[in-house]
């Protein structure tokens, strides 16, 4: 075989490896869904009042269990973990809907629901309704539900034995994960952290032609410069730029130059608000990225790494050029 | 001569024999595949409407911590089946990997007792454990996976 046959082979045959790896590296630990199928939709009362619809909950993985208020030992250890799991995401833990339905329609109220869920997090959505609102959503998970009395105990005095699984749900409302109870909370945050890199990378938002405009080095006091990018929301929800980084400036922050008759004003702003299918671009004389206290001079053909912030595609990355 | 010839062949077999044990005891296993798959074959769903009795899982079912520690359950049915708390939808697999000992039950209406138990056993020991180990899973392993 000639040289170059070997070389095509070798390349056939990485090209062949590489799904292998790419599939190896995304290995969820909980047990997992493949193909990956839409998560039973639901809606239903919250313990912080008004409604909570799962396929509202788009842009959000959403850990989902199941249990009861009065549950001795297994629920709050499930929730317990949940919380564990939101602090140790850290930044990204605004990202995580946790949602813990209640399997004891009779003695689970929206009231006491809320308390219970909110001692473990603030964040935590507790739901309940009818029996007839919440069977269908038990059918729906395959959770098996069994009410056993509690002898001597008095008539409000029993146990619900349940399954106790928790099913983590991807930013596009697909169901991914169903980790039985007792899986540890390193892998539960593993496969929730494999799903917000994916969303991420699917996100709706696009950046489109970044940059960054040039600036020295000030010997007295550190200097600022302006970032611009084109961004491209290609979902059919609206999101919003709320906050960035860069890894050459101390902080940035969004900006907005504003021609007051002649006169120029600059104006900090809280977001920026994409809508769908529109793009919104930050060009001089607009809106703009305020890169604050530059660590190094920036010159033409250096790069800039800049950190994205938004409502719903959270953190996306872009290599801006200087200009 | 033939006399010595026996004693000979018999000495070959009982060394050979000992080292077989010695090498079933002590060798390191290593499987395949450390998944152990299950299938609901197509028709399970008309099979089961018809009243034929299926054993489609057994119960219980054991898996080996770091040798064979991958459950896999795959619907090959047209339709949704749902066993113990997983519900497949058409040509859907569930994977779930073990990297603890331990003991699950699931309720399962495929079941007649209505309770499908896992058993996830540690990794044998060197020696006796591991042998018993080879031993077992020669004689039941065939029996656990089910007939594509």
């Amino acid at each position: 075989m000639s040289a170059r046959g070997l070389v095509a082979l070798w390349a056939l045959a990485l090209a062949g490896l590489a799904p292998a790896v790419l599939a190896g590296a995304a290995a969820f630990r909980g047990g997992a869904f493949e193909p990956p199928r839409a998560a039973p939709d639901f809606a239903l009362a919250t313990s912080a009042g008004g409604e909570f619809q799962l396929s509202r909950a788009r842009g959000k993985v959403v850990l989902l269990t199941f249990g009861y208020t009065n549950c001795p030992d297994v629920c709050p250890t499930v929730l317990a973990e949940l919380a564990q799991v939101r602090s140790r995401l850290g930044g990204d833990a605004g990202r995580v809907q946790v949602v813990y339905v209640s399997v004891d329609p009779e003695r689970d109220r929206t009231e006491r629901l809320h308390a219970y869920v909110s001692i473990f997090d603030k964040t935590f959505l507790g739901l309940t309704g009818s029996t007839a609102q919440l069977g269908p959503v038990w059918k729906a998970y395959g959770i098996s539900i069994a009410r056993r009395e509690i002898p001597g105990g008095g008539p409000q005095s029993y146990g619900v034995h349940h399954t106790a699984s928790v099913y983590v749900i991807d930013s596009a409302g697909r169901l991914r994960v169903m980790a039985p109870f007792g899986t540890p909370v390193d892998d539960v945050l593993h496969d929730v952290r494999i799903l917000l890199a994916a969303a991420a990378e699917e996100s709706a938002i696009q950046l489109d032609r970044p940059w960054v405009r040039r600036a020295p080095a000030m010997p007295d006091s550190p200097s600022s410069a302006a970032g611009y990018v084109t961004i491209v929301n290609r979902g059919a929800t609206p999101d919003a730029l709320v906050s960035a980084t860069a890894d050459v400036a101390a902080s940035v922050e969004i900006h907005e130059t504003r021609n007051m008759s002649g006169m120029m004003m600059m104006e900090k702003v809280p977001k920026v608000v994409v809508p769908p299918g529109a793009r919104v671009e930050l060009k001089p004389g607009g809106y703009h990225l305020m890169l604050i206290g530059l660590k190094q001079a920036l010159g033409p053909g250096q790069t800039v790494t800049l950190t994205l912030v938004f409502e719903r595609a959270g953190a996306i990355k872009a290599r801006a050029e200087v200009r | 001569m033939t006399r010595r010839l026996a004693v000979l062949v018999a000495a070959a077999v009982v060394t050979l024999t000992l080292a077989a044990g010695a090498w079933a005891a002590f060798a390191p296993l290593a499987t395949g595949s450390r998944e152990l798959t299950f299938v609901i074959p197509l028709g399970t769903a008309s099979r089961l409407k018809e009243g034929t009795p299926l054993t489609v899982l057994p119960s219980p079912i054991h898996l080996t911590v770091g040798v064979r520690d991958v459950l896999v359950i795959t619907n090959d049915d047209e339709v949704v089946h749902q066993v113990g708390p997983i519900i497949l939808g058409p040509r859907q697999t569930y994977r779930i990997p073990f990297r603890r000992p331990g003991r699950f039950q699931y309720a399962c209406s495929l079941h007649a007792t209505g309770t499908l138990t896992l058993f996830i056993d540690a990794e044998p020991a060197a020696g006796l454990e591991r042998l018993r180990w080879r031993l077992d899973d020669w004689k039941f392993h065939g029996r656990q996976q089910l007939p594509r």
